[in-house]
């Protein structure tokens, strides 16, 4: 048993940190949140220039070879200041599809230009019959002239307004089982056909509908077997899903923290309002979770490097864990703040944007409790 | 990371014997985390102490519970040790045992040491001590047993409740208010002979098997000599008798709750599916194994923190806390997944799982030890974030909690410390 972080991690700890600190004022991120990209480029590029980008990327193609618990570190961080990037998708969750079912030529082709930044990719995959298994994988690919033709949509697709790149989850036949059939894809984003639709409303980070229209894909894009991708689509969303859980758990983190401050300065009838049960409940509840979420993110990400074989569990735990945790600690945070929590600029609601959006993404609690149940195999 | 505790060959050599000595010396007894199937007598004619199966691996004087400080056994076979004990619902045991001996030890006059530090030691002698404990929740001045002067001796009178194997204890760890028309409570705290004229005891029937007993003092005249350390000292005293309970318990990987209601979900067929393949079951199965999990991960961190010598705030707390309400949430879940069928007890023949789940019911409700309740612990938790502190000196205008100044107020981000925070 050793929960501590190594010397190296320590450093990429106190870096990011100082990185976040430096670049990610709340009043930064409100202003990103507010853009109609939801994209700083040059902070994107300054996180690229620190390897954030490579560091789940095997040196072999172009990147650091980090473990998912480094990796763990700076997103929990990126949670902790609600850093808006597209880290998560390009370089997390496109790159482990790559890897994972990508032939060497496309790893090479493509990987190298991910773990430096050059290009974006963002991974197209939920529809207007939202889910994350591969039932509800639709959309249609169909074969014409040694090509694949996408036609229908993609909906809630985080970054594809910023992306280069698209990675596409698609049909190309039904099967016995909804995974069978499932085939994925590299799809330019500039392709003839494609339009791309930032989604509004109270969502953070900002989602895309993508359509697709008659859009011709080369056979040589297509990553792994054709109707057989589903496996290693299991597996990216799975690496991903830890990290994100590192993110939220950061978050979670910070929405506890501003519940403490507040209820430790804010006077009311001549004491901190903290003095006060009720307040001290909502704080406790907060730090429940926040506690919580951290340390089943980290044993999700610690089992993953491991290779435990029971990382698929620990890793739809934590899901389950932050998915119905952070939104809650929001909310904790949101009784002890009373009405200056609903002000923008304040910086709780970036929070409680995120905790409600980010609770579907990858999974809600829902879908991962089920998952844990048939990983385990009650 | 590393979240596995490993155990070395000297550890399971050790574990070894604790079991075989639980298994000789005490009864089995209601546990928190295995069913309650009463095998051994409810209470032994002998009621050894537990430091007795500790003499050869170290010193009997001081702690048993695990930690840097741990004097009674060696850090790592103290791990093993409260291990089993809490496996057979015996934590309290040990707690006790490290409390008493550390109390006297401290404060015990020499004829106090020479009578019982060895005798306690070596299970000759079986102390009662009360059964709350010292994390705020309990008021000095509403200990329920009064001491007035009489010459150079007491009068005991009250009523209070202990803790302790057996039937009836050799000496009573008696709490009393020595002042009680004083502005303050002044407590003190008495070694009251059980055979004294006027010592009555008589056991409860409560919702679990206990080992908790109430006594009465009636009209008691105690021996000023009874006395340990001095007038007034009662509260610190009970700190000091309580203070292991404060101390991070080793982590449990399997929690055998859980491993039984997984079993009897995925095995048990009705109306055409397992109860495991029941969406609405299966997702509060999961929730368990969640809620058991965490508890494992928050013991993890706890055992951390103590071996590499940091500093313990509000997380020992927490994670007793967790664990109440994991084992409220165990009976509720339990219950809806099982069905009637999870309110039937050891001695029905169509009871599932030995009665456990029933057991489960009762557990809910009454864990073991009765020492704080939830609400115990989240005022500890409170005052280790610094939430109950006196009021700030810049005290700004009154206002209702739902409205606050406008804008300016911003509460500067802190750094996230990790891994503990």
């Amino acid at each position: 048993m050793d929960l501590a972080l190594t010397e190296i991690q320590t450093l990429l700890q106190n870096s990011a940190r100082e990185f976040l600190e430096a670049e990610m004022p709340k009043s930064r991120v409100l202003e990103i949140d507010d853009s109609e990209s939801g994209f700083a480029v040059e902070i994107w590029e300054m996180m690229c220039e620190i390897g954030w980008a490579g560091m789940v990327i095997p040196e072999e193609y172009g990147g650091s070879g980090n473990t998912f618990t480094d990796l763990g570190i700076v997103q929990e961080l990126m949670g902790f200041y609600a850093c808006p990037s597209p880290l998560l998708s390009s370089a997390v969750l496109c790159s482990q599809a790559i890897l994972e079912a990508g032939d060497d030529a496309q790893k090479q082709a493509l990987l190298p230009s991910i773990a430096s930044g050059q290009q974006i990719f963002a991974f197209a995959f939920t529809e207007p019959d939202y889910g994350w298994g591969p039932g509800t994988v639709q959309l249609p690919a169909s074969r014409s002239n040694g090509n694949f033709v996408l036609n229908g949509s993609k909906l809630f697709i985080p970054d594809a307004n910023v992306a280069d790149q698209l990675v596409v989850v698609a049909r190309t036949s039904s099967g016995d089982r909804p995974d069978q059939g499932v085939t994925m894809m590299v799809v330019d984003k500039d392709s003839p056909g494609i339009s791309v639709r930032v989604q509004t409303g109270w969502i953070g980070p900002k989602v895309c509908e993508v359509d697709f229209s008659n859009v011709e894909v080369p056979e040589a894009n297509v990553l792994g077997p054709v109707g057989g991708a589903w496996p290693a689509i299991d597996t990216a969303m799975e690496r991903a899903t830890g990290a994100l859980c590192a993110y939220m758990a950061g978050g979670t983190e910070r929405v506890f923290e501003m519940a403490q401050e507040y209820s430790q300065t804010r006077i009311a009838f001549g004491v901190p309002i903290g003095t006060f049960q009720r307040v001290q409940d909502h704080v406790i509840d907060a730090l429940n979770d926040a506690d919580a979420a951290k340390w089943s993110a980290f044993d999700a990400l610690s089992q993953m490097d491991d290779g435990d074989p029971g990382a698929g569990v620990a890793v739809s735990m934590a899901k389950a864990v932050v998915s119905d945790g952070f939104p809650r600690a929001c909310d904790s945070s949101h009784h002890v703040h009373g009405g200056i929590g609903t002000d923008l600029e304040f910086g709780l609601t970036q929070y409680t944007k995120r905790a409600r959006t980010l609770q579907h993404y990858l999974g809600d609690a829902i879908f991962h409790k089920a998952r844990m149940a048939r990983l385990m195999a009650i | 990371m590393d979240f596995r505790y490993h155990f070395s060959a000297e550890q399971e050599q050790f574990r070894q014997e604790v079991q075989s000595w639980i298994l000789t010396n005490l009864p089995r007894e209601s546990a928190s985390r295995i069913a309650s199937t009463a095998t051994g007598p409810d209470n032994p004619e002998s009621s050894p102490s537990i430091l007795a199966l500790l003499g050869p691996h170290g010193s009997t004087e001081a702690s048993v519970t695990p930690g840097p400080e741990s004097g009674g056994v060696d850090g790592d076979l103290a791990v093993v040790l409260m291990q089993e004990l809490e496996r057979h619902g015996l934590l309290w045991l040990a707690r006790q045992s490290t409390g008493l001996l550390q109390a006297i030890t401290d404060y015990g006059a020499a004829d106090q040491h020479g009578m019982f530090l060895s005798a306690l030691t070596m299970g000759e002698l079986v102390c009662w001590t009360p059964s709350h404990s010292s994390d705020g929740a309990v008021d000095p001045a509403r200990t329920p047993v009064e001491a007035m002067r009489d010459g150079d001796d007491f009068i005991l009178d009250g009523t209070d409740l202990f803790l302790g194997l057996g039937d009836s204890p050799d000496y009573l760890w008696a709490p009393a208010v020595s002042d009680p028309e004083g502005p303050s409570a002044v407590v003190s705290v008495f070694l009251v002979g059980a055979n004294l004229h006027g010592v009555s005891v008589s056991t409860p029937r409560r919702l679990t098997s206990s080992q908790q007993h109430r006594v009465a003092f009636e009209n008691v005249r105690v021996p000023s000599y009874c006395l340990l350390g001095r007038e007034g000292d009662g509260w610190v005293l009970n700190s000091l008798l309580h203070a292991s309970e404060m101390d991070p318990l080793p982590p449990e990987p399997n929690d055998p709750r859980v491993d039984q209601l997984l079993k009897y979900a995925g095995e048990t067929v009705r109306d055409g599916e397992t109860l495991a393949g029941e969406p609405n079951r299966q997702q509060l199965l999961m929730e368990a194994y969640i809620d058991s999990r965490i508890s494992f991960l928050f013991r993890t961190r706890d055992a951390w923190m103590s071996e590499t010598g940091q500093n313990l705030t509000y997380h020992v707390a927490q994670t007793r806390q967790w664990e109440r309400k994991t084992s409220e949430r165990m009976a509720e879940v339990s219950r809806v997944v099982v069905g009637m069928y999870a309110m039937l007890d050891s001695e029905d023949p169509r009871a599932p799982s030995q009665g456990s789940f029933e057991y489960l019911q009762r557990l809910g409700v009454a864990e073991e030890p009765p020492e704080s309740a939830v609400a115990g612990d989240a005022a500890l938790i409170a005052n280790a974030l610094g939430l109950a502190g006196p009021p700030l000196e810049a005290v700004s205008e009154t206002q209702p909690l739902d409205q606050d100044q406008t804008g300016e107020h911003s509460p500067p981000i802190a750094k996230l410390s990790s891994p503990a925070r």
